[in-house]
């Protein structure tokens, strides 16, 4: 039998709990063509997957000066405070704009975190030029967001949290494979300030039941990847996942607004 | 079934993998269970071991391991005819009408093969006179060039893509203005508001429905179309509706 959540879902009703995403972006990309990744696409997205908020990156920012993409995510997110907010993203490369743009957002209500995409940026995540990135999350308590594919880009984030041990770091893909999800586990156990977003590019059997059963629900997170990939796909891989009911709240959300504590009010105060 | 609309899988593994993955049931049994937890009706499967370990065996395997489960019907998978492996491609296609197996699928890339004329034109002259719906894993496969070579000059041959990506518009739109005969399976075409820009450009008729069970789960699939911003009708046919007809189109 399809279960009674997921069943709401796929007929288009509403869910007795808000989702929340913590994983999407805006803008283009070189190696095929996002098509409605501008601000009214994403929205017509995240309504036709019944997603309430979702917290966004700049596909810009990771290749060249930061600083227009991140310009683009504030009016995105000011334009739409009750459905967006932002991940202040860097390019280590351009070490003063990068610098610039930590200071520029550092008090921006509308930022919450930083993005690290290490493969899009060129640039291992462990390398000391993300550190003024990292020294930043940390103080101002972000969540990092931090793309990680495989056992290698885990063990990096390892280094990382040696360095930076009160770090917020959410793994983007959760470890993207078989022995990156095991190692990813591994470190969330090892790092009470670990938390996985599996996100959407592999939407894998198994994967949410494992990661509850190893880690609980409490350190789970669900991103859509929007707009690379459909957004009600995600939510519906956790929907369908034999985990519990309050799980599933935890992991579609309630983790993402706890974590945002009140700077994830613009989102919920509207909502009475 | 969901909300009335009924969902007939085309593209579903079954049999042991290589390395299990936690929490997978990768059984007939588990599969059975997987489809009934995301409201999956019937499904048309294909062995692991084809591509785990030897795709003859895997037919044989999959013909018994699926005998008497009503919903759940065969996928042969086929390999070059001149290999010696299997009988020729004429004795295949009399086998598959005795056994009633009405979808075949080829594995280029996992089964190191090239997929041009002079390797699979036997093949797919045969598979195009019965039409009998024949899709293409591109797993390790996207040679656009061969599938555009395979497909356009035999419109009579239903091709189903699967195991594609959202990374493959700048190939796959032309392809499809090209070869009306080229339909798209879903489970891993998981494009932002990806189903419904290829509704609006080519209809709903192109899509077919696909999990990837019992790998991938299921429940995103299912979402993908039950969500998508297309009329009720589009989405019947995307679920179960085109792949019947093709189905319906085989004549031996």
């Amino acid at each position: 039998m399809v279960n009674e959540l997921l069943e709401l879902y796929l007929a288009g009703r509403e869910l007795p709990f808000p989702l929340y995403d913590c994983h999407s972006h805006h803008g283009r990309y070189f190696h095929f063509p996002i098509l409605d990744g501008d601000t009214d696409g994403i929205l017509r997205g995240l309504d036709a997957a019944g997603i309430a908020g979702t917290v966004v990156t700049s596909l810009q920012s990771m290749v060249e000066d930061p600083g227009p993409g991140n310009r683009a995510v504030l009016e995105m997110v000011r334009a739409h405070p009750d459905r967006f907010l932002g991940y202040v993203t860097l390019n280590p490369h351009y070490r003063e704009e990068t610098l610039r743009d930590l200071e520029v957002y550092a008090e921006a209500p509308e930022f919450v975190g930083a993005k690290v995409h290490q493969h899009i940026s060129a640039c291992r995540s462990n390398d000391r030029l993300w550190d003024p990135v990292y020294e930043a999350a940390e103080k101002r308590g972000w969540i990092l967001l931090s793309h990680v594919w495989g056992t290698e880009e885990v063990r990096r984030c390892s280094e990382t949290l040696e360095r930076f041990p009160n770090l917020i770091l959410l793994l983007g893909h959760g470890g993207g494979e078989h022995d990156g999800y095991a190692a990813a586990i591994g470190l969330a156990k090892q790092c009470p300030t670990v938390y996985l977003d599996p996100a959407n590019s592999q939407t894998r059997e198994g994967v949410y039941e494992w990661m509850v059963e190893e880690l609980g629900p409490e350190r789970i997170m669900f991103g859509t990847d929007i707009p690379f990939l459909d957004a009600m796909g995600a939510a519906a891989w956790v929907l369908g996942a034999e985990i519990d009911d309050e799980a599933k709240r935890l992991i579609l959300g309630g983790n993402l607004l706890r974590l945002l504590g009140d700077r994830g009010k613009r989102w919920t105060e509207g909502r009475g | 079934m969901i909300n009335g609309i009924r969902f007939l899988d085309s593209n579903v593994l079954a049999g042991p993998r290589v390395r299990p993955f936690p929490h997978r049931d990768d059984s007939v049994a588990g599969l059975l269970r997987r489809m009934d937890r995301a409201g999956i009706d019937e499904a048309y499967v294909t062995h692991a071991a084809c591509f785990e370990y030897d795709p003859v065996e895997g037919n044989a395997r999959l013909m018994r391991e699926i005998e008497g489960e009503p919903r759940l019907r065969p996928v042969w998978v086929l390999v070059p005819g001149s290999s010696g492996e299997t009988p020729p491609p004429a004795e295949v296609i009399d086998a598959m009408r005795e056994a009633g197996v009405r979808m075949a699928r080829f594995y280029p890339g996992r089964h190191f093969f090239s997929f041009e004329e002079w390797n699979v034109g036997d093949w797919l002259d045969l598979l195009a006179e019965h039409r009998v719906p024949v899709m293409i894993d591109l797993m390790d496969f996207m040679n656009w060039d061969a599938i555009h070579r395979a497909a356009a000059p035999r419109p009579q041959l239903p091709v189903i893509l699967c195991r594609t990506s959202y990374r493959i518009d700048r190939e796959v739109f032309r392809l499809m203005e090209r070869a009306a005969n080229v339909h798209l399976e879903t489970s891993l075409y998981k494009n932002h508001l990806g189903i419904e820009r290829v509704v609006e450009r080519f209809g709903p008729a192109r899509l077919v429905f696909g999990s990837a069970m019992t790998e991938m789960a299921a429940a995103p699939a299912v979402s993908g179309v039950m969500r998508a911003g297309i009329p009720e009708d589009s989405k019947r046919s995307v679920a179960g509706g085109n792949l019947e007809r093709l189905i319906a189109g085989v004549s031996w």
